[in-house]
């Protein structure tokens, strides 16, 4: 089960990172790769999985699907919205969720986004992309360190 | 020190990360090339150890070329997300490389030849998959990897690799291979008896298609494990929340959605068990569980493990459901192996007592869901093993004349009175004589350390070799009737 969690937190690392080179390869004004664009449709996939677990946990009547991944996802962005103070109540979630969403398959479809708009977008997923990353590193190295047994003298 | 951190290490350290993950891909590289050539009981250890060989290549590359991006970008920021990926790339590779240890564990000398047979033919038959890794491991415990062994890559490189990449290192789709990993305690490496406790392991892989079918997409769980936290939380379930309560909610949803599914886990592999091997199953299950502390209560840190006795009390219940073709039934002649059996099966009812019930509130209604969900997925689960499993009545009665054989010292092969013309068994009966011999002699012996009859050493060797017999000749038969290699 855990090996399941970890090699998705691994998939989302990996989206993540290569959104960020895109936005990257955007503010410098290079063109995007197709794998660029495909690595925002990918995260817009994990942004619906967010809005569809925070959705059911807030017991919103709104039908956006359900999947084994949402409610993990949701507690991440949870995590992160948390992290970064970008919300206080319920609502103001849904509505930054649905946001970064619509921005992901704005770019997605290789059309622009306003300044702030990506400024925005970018924050988000870079702390997505740290906390995932924390997430993978934790899972394969950080407890076998932290293990009593292996504190030696 | 000025307590200020930036995002990114400095070159000077950065540069170490790098040379450490291309020094650990060699590494890994060569073991993997080294371990393809080893010999193996079944094609599946070379064919994953070239599997990971080749993500380990993959990965050495990724990481060179995240080197040539690190040196030419200025930002702070971009620096740190490209140290992050190769942290990432880093996990994949002391992952992957981790499990190297499996084809070690898998090599033709670690493993017992009976045992892999059966496991490769109850996998097939029972449309669980293609193949079994099995590996002995030194830490004490049977295990699967409930993913398919590709598929867990697959997933996790999915986020990485395009399309030609993907494609070069796992084929296509069609060429894909269910293959699962199954541990067993290297030190009970003959032990049959207590092999049947893998029958569990073999319940996780049919109890995960289950639930990846009919359970994990459906938002009723998740809303019924929201109600549940929020019922315990005395938080509003409808109103506007607080992030913090939001937070809070969330993660007992999460943790009791989490246990429920873990309870479905190991209580629906427990009745996989009981339905493939019968009360060899519960006897080998029992075996382990009188080890170990039975009223451990669900943890997180323990990955909300259910306690033992709970799962024993599930799956004795479930070995004396009166059901058609049940494999506990009155023998119509007096039968002292049964009789021994039922006697066993008495002492076991009344040590166990009732299922105790769960203390922390939270495991208390993920058990009480679980319990709600298992009555469907039980009867599913055990028409689809006895779809193909045959008989539980007459895999007992053979069980019963295989026990006889045992205790003339003779392998447990053949069912027939006509040496010239053997009739072989049901492979479940094999092992069940094996227990019904052990509980016999443990009773004749009246509790004394060392008992009469055949030492265990000696009926694990007959259990085996009579295991090899029946599927090396079932194999023969069919080549020689359908002209297929086996």
């Amino acid at each position: 089960m855990h090996d399941t969690k970890q090699f998705m937190a691994m998939k989302y690392a990996f989206v993540t990172n290569r959104v960020l080179r895109a936005i990257s390869c955007l503010r410098s004004g290079r063109s995007l790769a197709p794998d660029a664009i495909e690595s925002f449709d990918l995260a817009a996939k994990l942004l619906l999985e967010m809005r569809r677990g925070a959705a059911l946990v807030a017991g919103s009547t709104v039908q956006l699907g359900y999947s084994a991944e949402s409610i993990p996802a949701a507690a991440r962005a949870l995590g992160v919205i948390e992290r970064l103070s970008l919300a206080s109540r319920a609502s103001q979630v849904h509505t930054l969720l649905e946001s970064f969403d619509s921005n992901l398959q704005i770019l997605a479809r290789g059309s622009k986004l306003e300044a702030a708009k990506l400024d925005a977008l970018e924050q988000f997923i870079r702390a997505l992309n740290q906390s995932l990353t924390e997430e993978v590193t934790q899972a394969t190295l950080g407890k076998a360190l932290e293990k009593p047994e292996n504190v030696g003298p | 020190m000025s307590g200020h951190r930036t995002t990114a290490p400095p070159p000077a350290l950065a540069v170490l990360l790098f040379r450490d993950a291309l020094s650990r891909a060699n590494h890994l590289i060569d073991e993997a090339r080294t371990l393809a050539d080893y010999e193996y009981r079944s094609p599946t250890p070379p064919r994953v150890a070239t599997l990971i060989q080749g993500i380990v290549t993959r990965g050495q590359q990724s990481i060179r070329d995240e080197w040539c991006e690190y040196q030419k970008v200025t930002s702070d920021e971009d620096r740190a997300r490209i140290l992050r990926n190769v942290q990432v790339w880093d996990s994949v590779l002391r992952t992957t490389g981790s499990r190297l240890r499996y084809i070690i564990g898998a090599s033709a000398s670690r493993v017992p030849g009976g045992l892999g047979l059966l496991l490769e033919t109850i996998i097939q038959e029972q449309g669980l998959g293609d193949g079994i890794l099995l590996r002995e491991k030194w830490t004490y415990n049977y295990a699967v990897d409930i993913s398919p062994i590709e598929q867990s890559y697959r997933d996790a490189l999915g986020g990485e690799l395009d399309s030609d990449q993907f494609i070069s290192l796992f084929g296509s789709e069609g060429s894909y291979r269910n293959t699962f990993a199954i541990g067993f305690p290297a030190i009970e490496r003959n032990n049959a008896l207590l092999h049947c406790a893998i029958g569990h392991e073999l319940g996780h892989i049919a109890v995960e298609r289950w639930l990846t079918h009919n359970y994990d997409s459906d938002p009723r769980v998740a809303l019924e494990s929201r109600d549940a936290a929020t019922r315990l939380s005395s938080q509003p379930s409808d109103g506007e929340f607080e992030l913090d309560e939001w937070v809070e909610i969330m993660a007992a949803t999460e943790r009791i959605r989490t246990a429920r599914r873990r309870f479905l886990q190991e209580y629906g592999s427990d009745l996989y068990a009981i339905e493939l091997f019968g009360p060899a199953a519960l006897l080998s299950m029992t075996s382990i569980a009188m080890s170990q502390e039975l009223d451990k209560e669900p943890l997180i840190q323990t990955d909300y493990y259910p306690s033992w006795r709970s799962r024993l009390r599930f799956a004795l219940d479930w070995l004396n459901r009166d059901t058609p073709d049940s494999w506990i039934s009155r023998p119509t002649s007096k039968n002292e192996w049964a009789e021994s059996l039922a006697s066993h099966l008495h002492h076991l009812d009344r040590f166990l007592g009732s299922a105790p019930a769960v203390g922390n509130p939270e495991m208390a209604e993920a058990d009480r869901l679980a319990k709600q969900t298992l009555a469907s997925m039980g009867p599913t689960i055990a028409f689809d093993v006895r779809a193909t499993a045959g008989s539980r009545k007459q895999a007992m009665d053979q069980a019963y004349i295989l026990a006889d054989r045992i205790s003339r010292l003779t392998p447990p092969n053949d069912i027939g009175s006509d040496q010239r013309q053997p009739e072989y068994p049901m492979l479940w009966a094999i092992l069940n004589a094996g227990w019904l011999y052990t509980i016999r002699e443990n009773e004749k012996s009246n509790h004394e350390l060392v008992r009469g009859g055949a030492s265990e050493g000696v009926v694990n060797r007959l259990i085996l070799k009579a295991l090899g017999d029946v599927i090396v000749m079932r194999d023969f038969r069919r080549f020689l009737e359908q002209g297929e290699p086996a």
